[in-house]
């Protein structure tokens, strides 16, 4: 029995933990896109309501690039969040015309080329759907890298102890079974009398005159 | 097996649950500490907006008293973040002016350690405050929206679980315990049958020769007494050996699937699970590929690599059976995979139509391959007596990957992306290679077997009216709405609703799990009242009409879900009479014609029915839209049941008529 053991228990150990580290990654999984979709969402919010503010100065005739009162909303809507790179507001072409962080204006955004930063650009449409530029805002992907690793490194630890046990109670549970057959195999290979079915055929030839030996 | 491996995936699955119960506790604690501060976040960035447009409106002169459209503002701020609760504008004395409530329930007002509360600064004499309320039950409402997926997740792993057992037992061991158990489990009944012997290297080997002796010992003793009442003429001891004959099976042996058989199961499940995996996105992936063709439609153009996947199948399946047997059963299985793999792979990377049909193509042809081999393994390792439970086999193992491919390759793609399930498939496919490899007898037994298809044989089996309506009126139609509704229309349909593809996914195993659960019923069922042309008619006809559930409401699921149960359950109930209706019509034929070609231009009209799904629902879908379409297809598949019906009717009198004269 324990080479029996040895033999079918890791098949089903390599199954139970395979199901429990999937289900922890799924666990992950959700919390991160619960996390940066809550990100997300408050950085368009807040996108959207520089980009309501542009429009509505569009509307009176006032240009993109005349917005002057736009450097100062933006530094005040970027301090609000310590991790907040910058908020922009950039042409058509792509050039920044405006930004919270000062040194950033009149530079060309690439999307490519701004891998540190976690990035929610959203246009801009005048009151004719024409478009008119876009605001970027840039958040620091360290820090948030940093905050989804940790989450990753607890929920896997939180799965070690619970793979753990779901082997060991599986195996159990599976070695259990297996030795109910075992027991039942014995006892009907092994019992030479009693009542199971071929004894009592056995039996029954014996009284038609046979010679039964089981 | 079956009653151990019902009793381990039921062991499998209580401790996989308890498991799932735990860490889902744990990470509804664990999401609570990442996801508030940027819930509070979102509700200060929610409150400052609000406060700023209300001051804008007082600032133009609005009264307080007077700001319409506010609640509705409030409205849909709630709608698009599900993780705050409320939104209230207050007066001093805490009265709420405008109001907007979520309507999951959430957070009630009134408690302050969920409320972010934002003056807005005096008006008139009295301080009016924004405050929006924090779910802080969103953590856990996150946690649990997984537990859909993480359940099919522990299903599924149940599934494969029970499918990969023998892997990883090895044959002997395997075929040792299920040899105890099929013993034990007949025994019990009182069947005292002889069994094939089983490999006796293990406890279990021997514990299944030491029963096989003891029931030898039986029936040697039971042919002695036999020979000892036959030669003293003594009818009533004879009468009595002839009912314990009856009654324990003596002298007999048990048919029992040779366990060889197996061997193919794990491979072909692993290849088919990969194929499976691609059914909820392939249509959405090929239309993200599409460029517009002049003169056709784009939901014409979709089906164009589908048609090709599918048409290929059909074409090389026929010629596969000798190839396989020239190869040898093992090698082209592992070809196959290798092929799977390429094509998966490929998939994942091409960046236009013409690449992906060419690389659907090379996977066509792989799949194909394994499909052939498989089954010529099934027919190599089986004699006649065994071919039904060794296909049964066969095509269990493709019917529980159609059950697990389509929800995982959902989830999958919702968390990896397309091209990383089509990566996931290869691998699967590369698995397959493997599995071929350690579990495949390198050399088996060829069974001497005719062509599967007599080019001859077409005039008269097509030209016979009964099988010529069976096969053009149910064999064809039945696969055209499958491939239509599940593998096409579906997916499109569920991503054009907003649907995840999780939940395409969840919504393809309506099909497989109606078929998996009720074929079998339904077969036996058309057994015992021998009206197999009336299941098949019913069938098709249920199959058809319940197309007509989405001219209810084409924007909501529950029609879309009655439209594939209704399918499921229609072709359950056809399934298997119309298989065994093609044995029963084709004997009526000329004794000249091959049943093996009887079923070979079956099985060619079938895979002809399964190119044209894609062909005839892309055409549709481009003029007349999804409802119509579905419409379409399925009222045609019902219009074709009820003429079938109407031929059989028409022909079966004389046809009776016939065998009366005749006897």
């Amino acid at each position: 029995m324990f080479r029996l053991a040895l033999r079918t228990l890791p098949v089903f150990a390599v199954i139970i933990g395979f199901a429990v580290f999937l289900a922890a990654y799924m666990n992950f999984s959700g919390v991160r896109s619960a996390y940066l979709d809550l990100i997300r969402s408050r950085m368009a919010m807040i996108a959207e309501g520089i980009g309501g503010d542009i429009t509505a100065a569009e509307s009176l005739g006032i240009g993109l690039a005349e917005q002057a009162t736009l450097p100062r909303l933006l530094s005040m809507q970027a301090s609000t969040d310590p991790r907040m790179l910058s908020i922009d507001v950039a042409a058509e072409d792509g050039k920044v015309l405006f930004s919270s962080d000062v040194g950033r204006v009149g530079m060309q955004d690439d999307a490519g080329t701004d891998a540190g930063a976690f990035r929610l650009q959203q246009r801009i449409v005048n009151d004719f759907d024409a478009p008119v530029g876009s605001v970027i805002l840039r958040l620091d992907r360290t820090a948030m890298d940093a905050e989804i690793d940790a989450l990753r490194f607890e929920i896997l630890r939180g799965a070690v102890p619970a793979a753990v046990a779901a082997v060991l109670a599986g195996c159990l549970l599976c070695l259990g079974l297996l030795t109910l057959l075992h027991r039942r195999a014995r006892h009907t290979a092994e019992a030479s009398s009693g009542d199971d079915p071929i004894s009592r055929a056995a039996e029954e030839m014996r009284g038609l005159g046979g010679e039964v030996r089981l | 097996m079956s009653g151990l491996r019902i009793q381990f995936s039921v062991a499998i699955i209580a401790v996989l649950m308890a498991a799932l119960v735990f860490l889902s506790f744990q990470t509804a604690r664990r999401a609570e500490t990442i996801l508030q501060p940027q819930i509070e976040k979102k509700a200060d960035v929610v409150a400052r907006s609000t406060v700023a447009l209300v001051e804008r409106a007082l600032e133009l002169g609005i009264p307080l008293d007077r700001l319409e459209g506010a609640a509705a503002h409030f409205e849909s701020i709630l709608a698009g973040n599900p993780d705050l609760s409320f939104i209230e504008l207050r007066d001093a004395s805490g009265r709420v002016l405008y109001g907007a409530h979520s309507k999951a329930g959430g957070e009630k007002p009134g408690d302050r350690a969920n409320e972010l509360a934002m003056p807005l600064g005096k008006v008139g004499s009295a301080p009016v405050v924004v405050a929006v309320g924090m779910d802080p039950a969103y953590a856990r409402q996150v946690v649990s929206t997984l537990w859909l997926d993480l359940l099919i997740i522990m299903f599924v792993t149940a599934l494969v679980a029970l499918e990969l057992i023998y892997v990883g037992f090895g044959a002997g061991l395997y075929g040792a315990i299920e040899g105890v158990e099929s013993r034990l489990r007949t025994i019990r009944k009182g069947d005292l049958r002889l069994h094939p012997p089983v490999e006796a290297d293990s406890e279990f080997g021997r514990f299944a020769r030491a029963l096989d002796e003891r029931l030898a010992r039986l029936h040697a003793a039971y042919e002695g007494l036999r020979k000892q009442v036959g030669e003293r003429s003594d009818a009533v001891s004879q009468r009595a050996l002839d009912m314990l004959r009856e009654r324990f099976g003596l002298g007999e042996g048990v048919v029992a699937t040779p366990v060889q058989v197996i061997a193919m199961r794990a491979p072909l499940f692993v290849f088919m699970l990969a194929e499976e995996l691609t059914r909820p996105f392939l249509p959405v992936y090929i239309r993200s590929l599409a460029t517009p063709i002049p003169g056709l439609s784009q939901s014409f153009v979709i089906s164009l690599p589908m048609i090709a996947f599918l048409t290929v199948v059909a074409l090389a399946q026929p010629f596969l059976g000798s190839v396989t047997e020239r190869m040898g059963r093992r090698s082209s299985l592992m070809s196959g995979a290798v092929l799977g793999l390429v094509g998966y792979v490929a998939s994942a990377f091409v960046g236009d139509l013409v690449e992906l049909t060419v690389a659907r193509m090379v996977s066509a042809v792989g799949f194909a391959l394994v499909f052939a081999s498989a089954q010529g393994h099934v027919i190599d390792s089986t004699d006649i007596r065994h071919r039904s439970s060794g296909m049964a086999m066969f095509i269990g193992a493709i019917l529980v990957a159609g059950l697990c491919g389509p929800p995982i390759g959902g989830i999958l793609a919702d968390r990896i992306g397309i091209p990383g399930t089509f990566i996931v498939a290869g691998l699967l496919s590369a698995c397959s290679f493997v599995l071929a490899y350690l579990c495949m007898p390198t050399h088996t037994a060829r069974r001497a077997h005719g062509p599967a298809i007599r080019w001859r044989d077409f005039g008269p089996i097509l030209s016979s009216p009964p099988l010529a309506a069976l096969f053009f009126l149910c064999a064809m139609p039945a696969k055209i709405i499958l491939v239509a509704f599940c593998f096409f229309l579906v997916p499109l349909q569920m991503e054009a609703m907003g649907a995840t593809q999780s939940m395409t996914g969840r919504m393809l195993m309506i099909y497989p799990i109606a078929m998996v659960l009720l074929v079998p019923f339904f077969a036996a069922l058309a057994d015992r009242r021998n009206k197999r042309a009336h299941f098949v008619a019913v069938g098709g006809l249920l199959a058809g009409l319940s197309a007509f559930a989405v001219l209810v409401d084409a924007g909501s699921f529950l029609p879309i879900v009655l439209m594939l149960l209704g399918l499921g359950i229609g072709q359950a109930m056809s399934i298997a009479p119309l298989s065994g209706l093609v044995g029963e019509l084709g004997r009526a034929l000329s004794p000249s014609v091959n049943e093996n070609s009887v079923y070979g231009i079956f099985r060619l009209v079938e895979r002809t029915g399964n190119a044209l799904g894609p062909l005839v629902a892309g055409t549709l879908l481009g003029v007349y839209g999804f409802s119509t379409t579905v419409a379409i297809i399925g009222g045609l598949t019902a219009v074709c049941a009820v003429l079938f019906l109407a031929v059989i009717g028409l022909l079966r009198p004389a046809k009776f008529q016939l065998h009366a004269t005749g006897s």
